[in-house]
């Protein structure tokens, strides 16, 4: 876009988006309106034209965010409401995120697992998880922007049964993998990793993908076997958490012609947990997802109603009630309640 | 004065998205009920008490076809309709005719005009939705495939860099109604004066106990018939959380503390028609007040 162009679209009015909408903020024609064509004023620009210092006042009320949550914002959710926590581990790429952002892309099309959604208070977070994978962004792939190292990040999904009075808040735990890779070789890392000492159901991802290659399938089992190793020996696990040992980008498995050895590479890893930790856990338990699938043969979230079903865990959601005269709007969001969790 | 004599008073926040809808609604509601040829449930009484003329102006818009003008951002415009009920029973109606802007800017920017602050204790929200606008999910790999069914060749165009406005309608309205719903005050039967000394007292016995550097959260919620304020800190838990109220009971007995506070606190608070209780919490303890709310309807 060039200056000319840009000039023609541009307000000097911070609330305007006419260069979206093409519609002025306040009702104006466009030639009527005095910001319509100017560069947007800050208050920096401001001062910097009538030599004066600015001050800016506002008397608008700040608001929570709604960006992900800290270890204390993820506690205080805990506190106030019965909960799950899900610490979600694998190495650099195996999907963690892709993993989160669909779950809740689900939620925007109607319950999961029996589960309706009621509210969250990381919806900025999830959003922009989401967006690369969404039209809005002009991509033509999905794409998933990777989690950057600095710690734990948490979500927060508010889950629903039918009644109001059965309320679960599933916080999920997001980190680098890079940071889960870095406990195998120092073990003492992992006694950091406060959401896997909480975590009601720690979940490990294995790379499909990787698996397909030849020359890294291999390392794919090493790897993760070390991760939980790291996990076990850093005292990380001694609250017994369920396991889910979780196959991952299911729809490029399918579509190698080492479907089979990729399957098999799984299989064997998952016994291989079993057998080494089974004891330590509740559960193992396997899955095979596909969670933000680059072609339409497998629906976009396959796997993850179960896998959040393993998640809940025995929690009652569903009550039977007294049938309602109202129709039950299909899309979860619609059927938004209380959100306080 | 007559006319005010057992009136109620019924705010409602009427919020939306910009172009929603809000200032037409008004506008036609205005219409209808100054006409008079419609038996409405609440009928116009009369213009005191009140400045009609924004009403006027929109409805007169309304009146002859045309497109409302969008709400200035920052008008903060309050409307009030006197109307009376089947009883004739007078009923004051009042609305924000507040820009959609503030409202998107809740979801945006986090941060709340205070004309909407006031009327998030109303307790009546009327959300408009613009059916033209709504912006639904629609993913890149449903996209690709239509596009592929259709022979629609793929375009490399710039890829858009996220922003909370990009996001579906339908999230962005959960987010406002989240916010209005948090940012909803709560009515609640109490002594103000008793309550404030003790509830100062919770507060600074939680901040004695509270293991350092760490904060003592203070919650206020509501459930049915019921505000609820939780004062929890980190810290050691309590032996006997019923003792604790007891007359004469302290674990640091001195002339400072003689175990009269919370002994006070919860004879007060029984007063006032609620209770007080400590709960032992996964790594503190949560003194918990229940107070009354008043009945829906009772003007307290």
């Amino acid at each position: 876009m060039n200056d000319a162009v840009a000039q023609t679209s541009q307000c000097a009015n911070p609330d305007c988006r006419i260069a979206e909408t093409g519609k002025c903020v306040e009702g104006y024609p466009k030639e009527d309106c005095a910001h319509f064509g100017h560069a947007p004023r800050t208050p920096e620009d401001a001062g910097a034209q009538s030599n004066q210092p600015v001050t800016v006042q506002s008397t608008a009320i700040r608001l929570p965010g709604a960006d992900h949550l800290n270890v204390q914002g993820a506690e205080r959710i805990l506190r106030a409401a019965d909960g799950r926590v899900v610490a979600i581990i694998g190495p650099a790429d195996a999907g963690k995120t892709t993993l989160i952002a669909s779950l809740y892309d689900m939620f925007q099309r109607g319950p999961v697992s029996d589960c309706g959604f009621s509210g969250s208070a990381t919806l900025h977070a999830f959003e922009r998880a989401c967006h690369d994978a969404r039209t809005t962004s002009n991509r033509n792939e999905p794409f998933t922007e990777r989690t950057g190292v600095g710690g734990v990040a948490f979500y927060h999904l508010g889950l629903a049964g039918t009644s109001p009075r059965h309320r679960l808040a599933l916080i999920l735990a997001d980190r680098a993998g890079e940071e889960y890779r870095s406990a195998a070789d120092d073990v003492t890392v992992s006694a950091t990793f406060m959401e896997i000492q909480r975590a009601d159901a720690v979940t490990i991802l294995v790379d499909g993908g990787r698996l397909l290659d030849r020359g890294a399938r291999h390392n794919v089992r090493s790897e993760t076997e070390m991760i939980i190793q790291a996990l076990v020996d850093g005292d990380t696990v001694l609250h017994r958490p369920r396991v889910a040992v979780v196959l991952t980008k299911l729809d490029a498995v399918n579509r190698s012609e080492h479907h089979a050895r990729a399957i098999a590479d799984f299989n064997a890893i998952v016994e291989s947990v079993r057998r080494l930790h089974g004891s330590t856990f509740k559960a193992v338990e396997a899955f095979t997802i596909a969670a933000s699938p680059k072609s339409t043969e497998l629906p976009r979230g396959y796997g993850l109603a179960q896998l959040m079903a393993f998640w809940v865990g025995s929690h009652e959601t569903r009550v039977v009630e007294a049938s309602s005269s109202i129709d039950t709007p299909a899309r979860a969001f619609a059927r938004f309640g209380d959100h306080q969790p | 004065m007559s006319e005010t004599v057992g009136l109620q008073h019924r705010p409602i926040m009427i919020c939306g998205l910009p172009g929603s809808g809000k200032t037409t609604f008004l506008a036609a509601l205005w219409a209808l009920v100054t006409a008079r040829d419609e038996l409405t449930t609440l009928r116009f009484v009369s213009l005191r008490n009140g400045d009609a003329t924004h009403l006027n102006a929109i409805a007169a818009r309304w009146l002859s076809a045309r497109v409302q003008e969008r709400t200035p951002i920052g008008s903060d415009r309050l409307v009030s309709m006197n109307l009376e009920d089947a009883s004739r029973r007078p009923v004051r109606l009042t609305f924000p005719d507040v820009s959609g802007e503030a409202y998107r800017r809740m979801w945006e920017d986090r941060d709340c005009d205070p004309a909407v602050a006031e009327f998030t204790a109303s307790g009546s929200v009327l959300l408009f939705i613009h059916t033209d606008t709504i912006q639904a999910p629609n993913w890149v790999v449903d996209f690709a495939e239509i596009s592929r069914q259709i022979g629609l060749p793929q375009e490399s165009t710039q890829e858009v860099q996220w922003h909370p406005g990009l996001a579906p309608t339908q999230v962005q309205l959960v987010g406002l109604l989240q916010l209005l719903h948090s940012q909803r005050g709560v009515m609640a039967i109490y002594d103000e004066i008793m309550l404030g000394h003790h509830l100062e007292h919770v507060i600074k016995n939680a901040l004695s106990y509270a293991t350092p550097e760490t904060n003592v959260e203070i919650r206020l919620r509501e459930s049915p018939g019921q505000a609820i304020v939780e004062v929890f800190n980190f810290g050691p838990l309590i032996a006997d959380t019923r003792e604790i109220f007891a007359l004469g009971v302290s674990d640091r007995p001195s002339p400072e503390h003689m175990g009269l506070g919370l002994y006070a606190a919860r004879i007060h608070i029984l007063e006032m028609g609620g209770n007080i209780h400590a709960e032992n919490r996964e790594g503190g303890v949560a003194f918990v007040i229940t107070l009354s709310t008043p009945a829906q309807g009772s003007g307290e």
